[in-house]
């Protein structure tokens, strides 16, 4: 009991002095999910709404594949993305592994499901009536999608939110191809499993600290939009 | 003509939903449909605003068919517009969803904003136009979808049900919002309700949708199965008060009724034909004025079955009938139809 409130005090007064080597780490945590979240958003939005939206064949099959790889570990898109960056791997000569853009890579994948997924559910919840009002009122194809899009906004962006929080958490992606390097791909994940594995908890309770505050904020921020929808 | 339907069918898997031979509405005109539920009423409507493909058929706007590609559909239905039976609003303010259809037409802001106005207190809510879309009652959504229609002043406007749902001022200021965009722009009004007197006040046409066929001007009286053999080549079915009503012909047990409103006379002095077969006992609930034949309308009800009786106001005044009144009602075998 002792181990851990010393180790809270300590994370405390860490968290407090702005420890140099901590905020290194949350920054590097920051960008790698921050663009990961950025690029999936880009292409999982619009995946998500065009499988949502149109009717092709082959769409139950689509959802049910994305649906599948929501459960994906993350270790195996590690697996996945290092058999292609590698030095022996066919982008090998792009030498990416072992750098943030590795681990940017990674992430986006693993959660380009997550936002296309909840994507397609939010705007499939959408009341077909909506499309039908838009339509009647004049609407082409393009402005009846924004209709409906806008109408689903709220669900997209928790799509979004709930596809950061995945990003912020992981770890296997961000030591497989960031290789956890002090100062250059140390995430806060990454960071909390070394000092675990070295017995020091201090920095590993501080960075879980911050991990918190942070998730806490994003969700203060959602429900900040969800009321301003509301109202 | 402003709407031409020939050989129109629409069906889902192996349901045959609509099959209309032939149909024509005449620009600036206003037609009811009736029709009890799952008539297909409100598939017609979908197909005439141009949001439902029929299976079968050719359906000419203005003289040209349809041609069912977005790029053709999109221009016409920006003339032909429908007010749902339970419309939707945006999740915006009252404002912003009256603006929707104005801003796609590229109309002028200022425009944009002397038509909301205009439209809302066309349906007397002059005081909601910031208001959440959410916040309104039924009523008033459907007022609101009413007239961000009207403001748009379609060539056509399609109502399906559009006072089923709301009390009777809303219904009043829904009736006199859309008269008014007939008599403002000569717009086409099509409406589908219930609403049988509405409908033979202001409409020049009533059509009769049954089982997705037209089975006449709307005024029918239909009555379902099941139906008993009788003597005489009869058949008999028994209505809710007792009485038995007999008509010859039958196909089936499950076979429908349809019997001319015409072919029934009102007899307040009860004359009975010898078999005493085609004789039915009533009360008056209703004496509607129809705007289309300037004949009245007499709804009888036998039991809690309306029955529906088409006099000239010089019969009325003859037998001297008004509501309350009892009446024997005599009716003709000879124009049952069946169905």
């Amino acid at each position: 009991m002792n181990l851990l409130i010393d180790s809270f005090i300590s994370a405390i007064s860490l968290v407090i002095s702005m420890d140099k080597e901590m905020i290194n780490i949350v920054t590097v945590s920051l960008k790698v999910s921050g663009y990961s979240t950025l690029f999936a958003s880009l292409l999982g939005i619009p995946i998500g709404f065009l499988v949502a939206f149109e009717s092709f064949p082959g769409k139950r099959f689509m959802i049910t594949c994305l649906n599948t790889l929501l459960a994906v570990p993350t270790v195996v898109i590690g697996l996945f993305v290092y058999a292609f960056i590698s030095r022996r791997g066919v982008l090998g000569f792009f030498d990416l592994l072992y750098t943030q853009k590795a681990i940017v890579i990674g992430q986006t994948l693993l959660i380009l499901p997550v936002v296309a997924a909840f994507t397609i559910a939010a705007i499939s919840r959408i009341d077909q009536r909506y499309r039908k009002t838009a339509m009647t009122l004049g609407a082409n194809r393009l402005q009846t999608a924004f209709v409906i899009f806008r109408e689903a906004r709220y669900g997209v962006v928790a799509a979004v939110i709930a596809a950061y929080g995945r990003v912020i958490s992981e770890v296997g992606i961000s030591m497989m191809l960031g290789g956890n390097i002090r100062s250059f791909t140390r995430t806060m994940t990454t960071a909390m499993a070394l000092e675990y594995d070295k017995g020091t908890f201090t920095l590993a309770v501080a960075l879980g600290m911050v991990l918190l505050g942070l998730s806490f904020g994003m969700n203060l921020l959602f429900h900040l939009f969800q009321g301003r929808v509301r109202s | 003509m402003l709407f031409n339907i020939s050989d129109l069918t629409k069906r889902y898997s192996d349901r045959t939903i609509l099959d209309i031979p032939a149909l024509s509405f005449k620009k600036g005109a206003i037609y009811g449909l009736q029709g009890p539920n799952g008539a297909g009423k409100t598939t017609l409507l979908n197909i005439l605003a141009l949001l439902e493909i029929p299976t079968s058929g050719i359906v000419s706007y203005k003289s040209e068919p349809v041609q069912y590609s977005e790029p053709s559909l999109q221009p016409l239905r920006k003339e032909v517009v429908l007010v749902d039976q339970l419309p939707l609003l945006f999740t915006t303010t009252v404002f912003n969803n009256m603006e929707f259809g104005l801003k796609i037409r590229r109309i002028e802001k200022e425009e944009r904003k002397r038509r909301i106005l205009k439209g809302l207190e066309m349906v007397g809510m002059e005081d909601f136009a910031q208001l959440p879309a959410y916040q309104l009652s039924g009523g008033e959504t459907q007022r609101v979808a009413l007239a961000s229609r009207l403001i748009l002043k379609p060539e056509v406007l399609l109502l399906d049900e559009p006072t089923a749902n709301v009390d009777a001022a809303s219904a009043r200021q829904i009736k006199d919002a859309s008269l008014m965009a007939r008599r403002e722009w000569g717009t086409t009004l099509i409406i589908a309700s219930h609403d049988r007197d509405w409908l033979y006040e202001v409409c020049d046409e009533v059509m009769h949708l049954f089982r997705g066929r037209l089975i006449g001007a709307g005024e029918e009286n239909v009555i379902f199965g099941p139906w008993h053999s009788h003597k005489d080549s009869l058949w008999e079915r028994k209505l809710p008060d007792g009485q038995r009503i007999y008509l010859p012909g039958a196909p089936g047990p499950d076979a429908v009724a349809l019997i001319e409103p015409t072919s029934i006379t009102p007899l307040t002095e009860t004359k009975r034909d010898a078999s005493g077969a085609n004789i039915l006992e009533g009360i008056v609930s209703r004496l509607t004025l129809e705007k289309m034949s300037a004949k009245i309308v007499a709804t009888i009800l036998i039991g809690n079955l309306p029955f529906t009786v088409k006099l000239s106001t010089q019969k009325i005044r003859q037998e001297n009938l008004y509501p309350g009144r009892r009446v024997t009602l005599h009716y003709s075998h000879n124009s049952v139809k069946w169905l």
